[in-house]
């Protein structure tokens, strides 16, 4: 019957197929792959995952006469805490090969150590094996018991230099397991670790996960120091490595992704913040992961095998700092027309996609988006080539595709708490005006790319996140931005993104706006262009009488030349016998002031248009004669010759002057040509109605002349 | 313009890279077949002749490097390696990755003495099963350990299937290997290639050595139950076979070669043996079976000394 005091120890061991030999001894014909001689089902998850992690193995190579143990205290995530420890011994095969056997004692007890070690040393007073012996047969359920008491000595003086972890004792010091426990426990009351101590070892696998280590032999002691020196002790506590790098070798070694390496790899993400900080020992330790597998050398020995390619897409995800190292060494790949080993990573990325999309909370996003930053704000600077971000984001099954990197740029909604990812954008690509428009015109392109791919929905999509971008740039958006975006484009303004954004406006639409807000001056100019139209057309009835008034001077004409198609058929000016009565009462004197300005003018206007209409006339092949035969028929009032050595500056006579003034102002009542002055006007220095004077005798002694000469071409 | 540059620097630069060949390769075979011991003296390359095609041998990931430290531990310390654990899960079991380049690039489908001066490199990842799994695991039909290694095959696109060249366990190992080949034969994937390469082992020991650059012959000779169950399965499509000799330790000398082991027991199950010299220690052979699993063509000048 059990006491109060009794504690239960139960056991197993590695599972081997044993063979009884003649002398009573035994060998092992292979191993089961489970254990045996077990009392305990199941065996706790936190043990066997300490054994996964190699905290109880001892390294290959050399074995120990006396049996080795390795005492540990594991704590399982309900709080119940393990005593743990393992004997182990040299056995053989039928083949005459030594093999690392391991009989394991546990007991649920946080001094469970001190206990099963005082049972171990009874048992052995008693000459009962405790070592390895796959015929000492054990029944499910039924324990070990003991009432042993562990001694209650004071443990002797630690030896020096125990503040060392861990701390390796020299050989050849008599100390007893036990002892070797309670040293263990002592370096736990200051370091908080878990006790974990190792006994008369020659070499172990992971000699950094122990308090104490007591070495078989001295070439032991420097077999556990030089793997001491190579191996780090970080994080190995609190991860479960064995089971993350399981995950990365399922994953790396198999086109399938398995949803349960997934997930131990969501449950130990290495945290961004933590992996941005280089001196993170966490970042450390997942590096040291990848590198277990091969990562590092991938790179630098160009290893591009579908494994290497797995293992550096994984690592871009997990460690976001690492994904332009992973582009620019794929990239040789990406300008291969056969690139098998850029399609093995989009598969594996959209395998991987459709796992971590069952994840509830998404965690791995907070990788993913990093990623994004990282790669958009080396693009904006132009650190890296083109076909990376495009690989990174046009591809449809990538990671990083742009649906992610849109929701990436979008702003956080009102309340919320920004993503790191979101922050990092606020002080990267939002910081000035320039870094935005960048942002914007790099989504145009992405956009632009879709639209050509006939991908509608993504592009438009691109679009509007590069209007919004736009809008944070220049304070409006170009409308072909909108148009491809799928917004109005006739709103001025509209909401995109949370943002009330403005389009860019066209010039006609500019004026439209500028005649709005200026309306009443535009009333005004309108009445004003109103009225200068009907002055206009006022003139020009006027005119269209004065042309018939001519056309009857020219019929009425007494010139019986004319009648019988002389070629000189202009009618002379002259005399009133050949004008109406109503026009003889129009043609008066000149008055002084009106001859008097005309004259003090003359030089500039009338011989400047009276020469200009002999020039234009000259260059139709026109003599002087016949020039001054046809203006002296227009223009002379009494059969007078008009005197042309005035206009040519020859001469410098008033009266000659006079009579010119007198002819073109008579001229102008005859036709009826407003301001009634005298003056033939020229332009551009005199635009006003005098230049109509100019125009109308040219007029009409280009088509007299005509008439004189139907041959001439030139007319 | 940058840009295009620097595309045009890469697709140089990918035309000077060595062309590479990829292999995923699983080990089979019996207990003490020498299975891990091949996969360490391949990791330890020891000793190699300058004169030999094989420019190195570089283990790419930390299981790979740890067999390095195998052979300096416990085969060049005249030790025997322990027997592999068998895993529970075929996920757990050590995947070993290797880069090999060899110095010059011969044509695969012509004659194989097209030097082109361009090296090529093979890189594979390899696991060795425990021998449980050929001896007995593929006779426990429910088991799910035996369907966490068939899964785990199903990876591969090369299987190694050791024997040790001095067993007499013909009958043995051809039910062994007909029925691993019936096992797999469900998830075969005919438009894949599947490659199996008979690779003989321990031919250090006299009666082998002599008989090394014939392993088609030896192999008849020696195990004609397996050779013929390979030949039926072969008969399927995208199915080949092909065999290969080798020796992990090698032999000491060359006018009166001895091999570089001593043996320690010899029984129907073959021998086992410890390293003579580990100084003059010269793996033979151990290249030829990966460089025809990864580029389908067998190399000639592998298969010599």
């Amino acid at each position: 019957m059990n006491s109060a005091q009794d504690i239960e120890i139960h056991e197993f061991s590695t599972g081997i197929i044993p063979e009884r030999m003649a002398d009573g001894s035994w060998v092992s014909r292979g191993f089961t792959g489970q254990y045996m001689n077990v009392t305990l089902d199941p065996i706790p998850h936190e043990i066997e995952r300490s054994i996964a992690n190699k905290e109880f193995a001892v390294a290959e190579g050399a074995f120990s006469d006396r049996p080795t143990m390795i005492g540990r205290i594991i704590s399982s995530a309900t709080g119940e805490q393990w005593s743990v420890v393992a004997l182990i011994t040299k056995g053989q095969d039928e083949k005459g090969r030594s093999a690392s056997l391991y009989r394991f004692f546990l007991a649920q007890s946080p001094d469970g150590l001190a206990k099963i070690l005082a049972w171990v040393e009874s048992q052995q007073k008693h000459k009962k094996t405790i070592v390895f012996n796959p015929f000492d047969r054990k029944q499910l359920g039924q324990p070990n018991t003991s009432n042993v008491l562990p001694s209650t000595e004071p443990p002797s003086d630690p030896p020096s230099l125990f503040q060392i972890t861990p701390f390796v004792i020299k050989p050849g010091e008599n100390f007893s397991p036990s002892q070797i426990n309670a040293f263990a426990k002592l370096k736990v009351c200051s370091n908080k670790q878990p006790v974990a101590w190792a006994y008369n070892v020659e070499a172990l696998e992971q000699p950094g996960r122990f308090q104490v280590i007591l070495p078989a032999s001295d070439a032991a002691v420097i077999r556990i120091q030089r793997a001491l020196s190579t191996q780090s002790t970080i994080s190995a506590a609190v991860l479960d490595e064995e089971s993350i790098k399981s995950a990365i070798k399922g994953l790396i070694n198999s086109s399938q992704v398995k949803p349960e390496f997934v997930q131990t790899l969501l449950a130990n993400l290495p945290h961004v913040e933590a992996a941005i900080a280089n001196s993170s020992c966490t970042k450390n330790f997942w590096y040291k992961l990848f590198d277990g597998q091969g990562a590092t050398n991938a790179l630098k020995q160009k290893i591009y095998s579908p494994q290497m390619v797995r293992l550096l897409t994984l690592r871009a995800v997990l460690l976001p700092e690492t994904l332009l190292t992973f582009l620019d060494w794929l990239s040789p790949e990406l300008n291969k027309s056969k690139n098998d080993n850029y399609q093995t990573s989009l598969d594996f990325q959209s395998r991987l996609q459709q796992q971590l999309a069952l994840d509830a909370e998404y965690q791995i996003l907070q990788q993913i988006d990093a990623g994004i930053v990282i790669v958009l704000s080396k693009r904006l600077q132009e650190q890296i080539p083109g076909e990376f971000a495009q690989w990174l984001f046009l591809s449809k099954e990538s990671l990083w595709a742009q649906e992610r990197l849109i929701e990436v740029l979008r702003p956080p909604l009102q309340g919320s708490e920004p993503s790191i990812a979101q922050k990092s954008i606020a002080n990267t690509f939002l910081r000035d005006r320039a870094s935005r428009g960048k942002v914007a015109e790099f989504l145009e392109e992405l956009g632009q790319r879709n639209l050509i791919k006939k991908n509608y929905e993504i592009s438009a999509s691109l679009y509007e996140a590069s209007a919004y971008f736009y809008h944070l740039g220049d304070q409006q958006v170009p409308t072909e931005i909108l148009r491809r975006a799928n917004l109005s484009t006739k709103e001025r303004t509209q909401n995109v993104w949370g943002q009330r954004v403005q389009r860019k406006i066209t010039f006609i639409e500019s004026l439209d706006s500028f005649i709005e807000e200026n309306s009443l001056w535009f009333i005004v100019l309108f009445v004003l262009i109103g009225t200068l139209l009907l002055l206009d057309l006022w003139f020009q009835r006027n005119q269209t009488l004065n042309d018939r008034g001519r056309e009857e001077i020219l019929e009425t004409s007494p010139n019986p030349q004319t009648k019988q198609g002389d070629p000189i058929s202009v009618a002379p000016l002259t005399g009133t016998a050949n004008r109406s009565g109503s026009q003889d009462s129009a043609v008066s004197l000149v008055p002084s002031e009106v001859e008097s300005s005309a004259k003090a003018q003359f030089e500039k206007t009338t011989r400047v248009a009276i020469q200009k209409i002999i020039d234009e006339s000259e260059t139709r092949n026109f003599s002087m004669q016949e020039i001054e035969k046809i203006m002296n028929g227009i223009l002379s009032t009494s059969g007078e010759t008009l005197d042309f050595s005035v206009v040519a500056g020859e001469t410098n006579d008033e009266s000659a002057t006079s009579e010119w003034i007198r002819a073109i102002y008579r001229y102008q009542q005859v036709r009826k040509v407003s301001p009634l002055n005298g003056v033939l006007g020229t332009l551009p220095e005199n635009q006003d109605g005098c230049f109509s004077t100019t125009c109308m005798l040219f007029d009409d002694v280009m088509e007299a002349l005509k008439a004189q000469d139907p041959g001439n071409p030139g007319v | 313009m940058f840009e295009r540059l620097k595309q045009q620097l890469n697709t140089v630069k990918s035309e000077l890279e060595i062309p590479q060949s990829n292999a995923v390769i699983r080990v089979i075979g019996d207990r003490a077949s020498g299975k891990t011991t091949y996969m360490a003296a391949l990791a330890r390359w020891p000793n190699a002749n300058p004169a030999s095609l094989v420019q190195s041998v570089t283990p790419i990931n930390e299981v790979g490097e740890a067999l390095i430290a195998k052979a300096q531990n416990v085969l060049e310390q005249g030790l025997e390696l322990e027997p592999s654990d068998l895993e529970a899960d075929a996920e757990e079991v050590n995947d070993y990755s290797f880069s090999i380049i060899l110095k010059r690039q011969f044509s695969l489908r012509s004659s194989h003495t097209n030097l082109s001066g361009i090296p090529i490199q093979l890189n594979i990842s390899c696991k060795d099963y425990a021998g449980e799994f050929f001896s007995d695991l593929l006779y426990q039909a429910n088991d799910p350990k035996l369907k966490s290694y068939l899964a785990d095959c199903m990876q591969a696109t090369g299987i190694m299937f050791l024997v040790d060249g001095s067993t007499r366990k013909d009958a043995d190992y051809a039910i062994g290997i007909e029925k691993f080949l019936k096992t797999l034969e469900p998830y075969d994937n005919a438009s894949e290639l599947r490659q199996v390469a008979l690779v003989l082992t321990k031919c250090e020991q006299p009666d082998l050595w002599d008989k090394r650059h014939q392993p088609k012959r030896l192999a008849d000779a020696r195990y004609p139950q397996v050779c013929s169950k390979l030949q039926a399965w072969q008969a399927g499509t995208s199915r080949k076979i092909d065999f290969f000799a080798t020796s992990a330790f090698g032999i000491i000398g060359t006018q009166f070669p001895e091999a570089n082991s001593k043996q320690l027991t010899r029984s129907r199950g073959g021998v086992t043996s410890i390293l003579k010299d580990p100084k003059r220690w010269r793996p033979f052979g151990l290249v030829a079976p990966i460089y025809w699993l990864c580029t389908g063509a067998r190399h000639k000048q592998l298969d010599e000394d």
